[in-house]
C-alpha cells in the first residue's frame, strides 16, 4: 500500500495518491507511517530524479501538488504531534521576490515532519518577519530568495531577525543562495533542497 | 582588443542585439536559451565550450550571474568578460542599476522579449504545451504555481519598429495573463549600452564588466557588489 502510494506521487497522481491514502488510513494505517514512507520518502526520490535531469520543473510540481492535497488529507491528523514554540517555523521569500514554488514545498514537506509553519508568502519585508516572530515564537525563520537580485534584502531581514532577544536561528536556501552567501549573510544554516531544509530545521530547533 | 584571439559565447537569447554589435569575423557562439531554467547545465556546458576553443582566447560571455548558474565555471587559459549583471534583464535595461531601480519599482514584473515570444517561452503558450501533455486540470495548476504572483506582464523591444511586431506577438499573452491573473501590461524601451561595453569591451576597467583572469574559478561574489553581500556573520 505504501509502495503503491508513492509511486503514484512519483507520477503526480493526485486524484490516485489521496484515495490511496484514504484507504490506508481505513485500514488502520498510523498517519505519520503514510507521510513519512510514502510521502516523504516519494517526495525525496522526486528531488532525486529533479537533480539528475530525468525530472523537470513541471513534474516536480506536479508530485508536490499530490503531495500538498494527500497533505491536506493527513493533516489533521498530525496536528496533536505538531508542537506549539520551537516545533514552529515562520517561513517566507524575502522583499523582492515573488517566486515561491521552492518555499512551498519545503512548506509540505516540514508539515510532513510535523512542524507547523506559518507562511508569509512571497515579497515579505523585514518588518513582517520581525513581527511574525514577535507573534508565534518560532523554532527556526525560513527566508528564501530565487533571484540573487534579492539577496540584498535578504541579508538586510536576517539582520533584522538577529536583533530580536532571543535571535532566533534563520534558515537560507533558493536558487539564489550558496552556501558561503548564506554565511556571509550572517545565516545559522543553508539548505539546498527540501529534503535538507526539514533536516535544517529539526536541527536548529534542537536544544543546544 | 590585443589580445591574440577573440571569441563571443552567448545565450541565444541575445543573439538579435549582439548580431549588430559584432564585428563580422567575429567567433561567436550561441547556446540554448532554456539554459536558465536548468541552471545546474549552464556551467558544464559553458565549461565545454571554453575547453574545446583551439587556443588562448579573451571570451566575452553572454551571460551574467543567471541564477548561479554561471558559478563554477573556470577561465583556465582564457581571460573572460561578462556583463556585471544579474541576468539578461539587466542587459535589457543597460545596466545592473538600471535593473535594481526597476526590479523593487515592481518585482512582479514578467519580462518578455520578441526572442522569448517568438521561441514561445511564455505563459500562454507554455500553458498550451501543459495542456498537451499533463490535461486542462494540471495544466492550469501549474500555470497558476508558475505565473500566479506576478502583477505586471512587460514586453522590451529596442526599437519601435520592433515593438509594434512584439505588440502584436504579445496581444494574446497580455490577454491571457489579464483574464486569469489580472496582470497589468507595459512596454519598455531596451537599452543596448551593456552589451556595447561588452563587445567593445575597450575598457575593461569599467565596472559594469566583470574580467575573469586565466586560472580563476567564477563565483557568486564576482558579480555582487559589497552591499548586496554584506559580511554579517562573525
Amino acid at each position: 500500500m505504501l509502495e503503491e502510494i508513492r509511486q503514484a506521487l512519483i507520477i503526480g497522481d493526485g486524484d490516485r495518491t489521496v484515495a490511496l491514502v484514504n484507504d490506508a488510513l481505513a485500514a488502520g494505517t498510523d498517519p505519520q507511517v503514510i507521510t513519512d514512507d510514502a510521502l516523504t520518502a516519494g517526495m525525496r526520490e522526486v528531488g532525486e530524479l529533479f537533480d539528475r535531469g530525468e525530472y523537470f520543473i513541471p513534474e516536480m510540481l506536479i508530485a508536490a501538488d499530490a503531495m500538498e492535497q494527500a497533505m491536506e488529507v493527513l493533516k489533521p491528523l498530525l496536528a496533536a504531534d505538531a508542537g506549539e514554540g520551537s516545533g514552529t517555523v515562520v517561513i517566507g521569500t524575502v522583499q523582492g521576490d515573488l517566486h515561491d514554488i521552492g518555499k512551498n514545498l519545503v512548506i509540505t514537506m516540514l508539515e510532513g515532519a510535523g512542524f507547523r509553519v506559518i507562511d508569509l508568502g512571497v515579497d515579505v519585508p523585514a518588518t513582517r518577519f520581525v513581527d511574525a516572530v514577535r507573534e508565534h515564537g518560532p523554532g527556526v525563520v525560513g527566508l528564501g530568495a530565487l533571484l540573487t537580485t534579492a539577496l540584498a534584502r535578504m541579508g538586510e531581514t536576517i539582520a533584522a531577525l538577529k536583533e530580536l532577544d532571543p535571535a532566533p536561528p534563520v534558515m537560507v536556501g533558493g536558487a539564489a543562495v550558496t552556501a558561503e552567501a548564506g554565511e556571509r549573510l550572517g545565516a545559522d544554516g543553508y539548505a539546498g533542497n527540501a529534503k535538507q531544509a526539514v533536516d535544517l530545521a529539526a536541527h536548529l530547533v534542537a536544544p543546544r | 582588443m590585443t589580445s591574440p584571439a577573440t571569441a563571443v559565447l552567448s545565450c541565444r537569447v541575445l543573439q538579435d542585439l549582439l548580431e549588430p554589435l559584432l564585428p563580422d569575423e567575429a567567433e561567436v557562439t550561441y547556446l540554448d536559451y532554456g539554459l536558465h531554467t536548468r541552471p545546474v547545465e549552464m556551467a558544464p556546458t559553458l565549461q565545454r565550450h571554453l575547453d574545446a576553443l583551439p587556443e588562448p582566447s579573451t571570451v566575452l560571455v553572454g551571460y551574467g550571474l543567471c541564477g548561479n548558474g554561471v558559478v563554477g565555471v573556470e577561465s583556465g587559459p582564457h581571460t573572460l568578460v561578462f556583463p556585471r549583471t544579474h541576468d539578461c534583464i539587466g542587459m535589457m535595461l543597460g545596466s545592473q542599476q538600471r535593473y535594481e531601480e526597476e526590479f523593487y519599482a515592481e518585482p512582479g514584473t514578467y519580462y518578455l522579449t520578441r526572442g522569448w515570444l517568438e521561441s514561445g517561452d511564455d505563459p500562454l503558450t507554455t500553458y498550451h504545451r501543459y495542456e498537451e501533455d499533463y490535461g486542462t486540470v494540471r495544466a492550469e495548476r501549474l500555470i497558476d504555481k508558475i505565473y500566479g504572483s506576478y502583477r505586471r506582464l512587460r514586453v522590451i523591444a529596442f526599437s519601435e519598429e520592433e515593438m509594434e511586431r512584439s505588440r502584436q506577438l504579445a496581444a494574446p499573452v497580455a490577454q491571457f495573463c489579464r483574464d486569469r491573473w489580472g496582470m497589468a501590461y507595459d512596454e519598455y524601451l531596451g537599452d543596448p549600452t551593456l552589451l556595447e561595453k561588452l563587445i567593445g569591451a575597450a575598457d575593461v576597467d569599467d565596472p559594469d564588466l566583470l574580467v575573469v583572469p586565466p586560472g580563476t574559478t567564477v563565483t557568486q561574489e564576482m558579480f555582487l557588489k559589497d552591499e548586496d553581500l554584506p559580511l554579517r556573520s562573525g
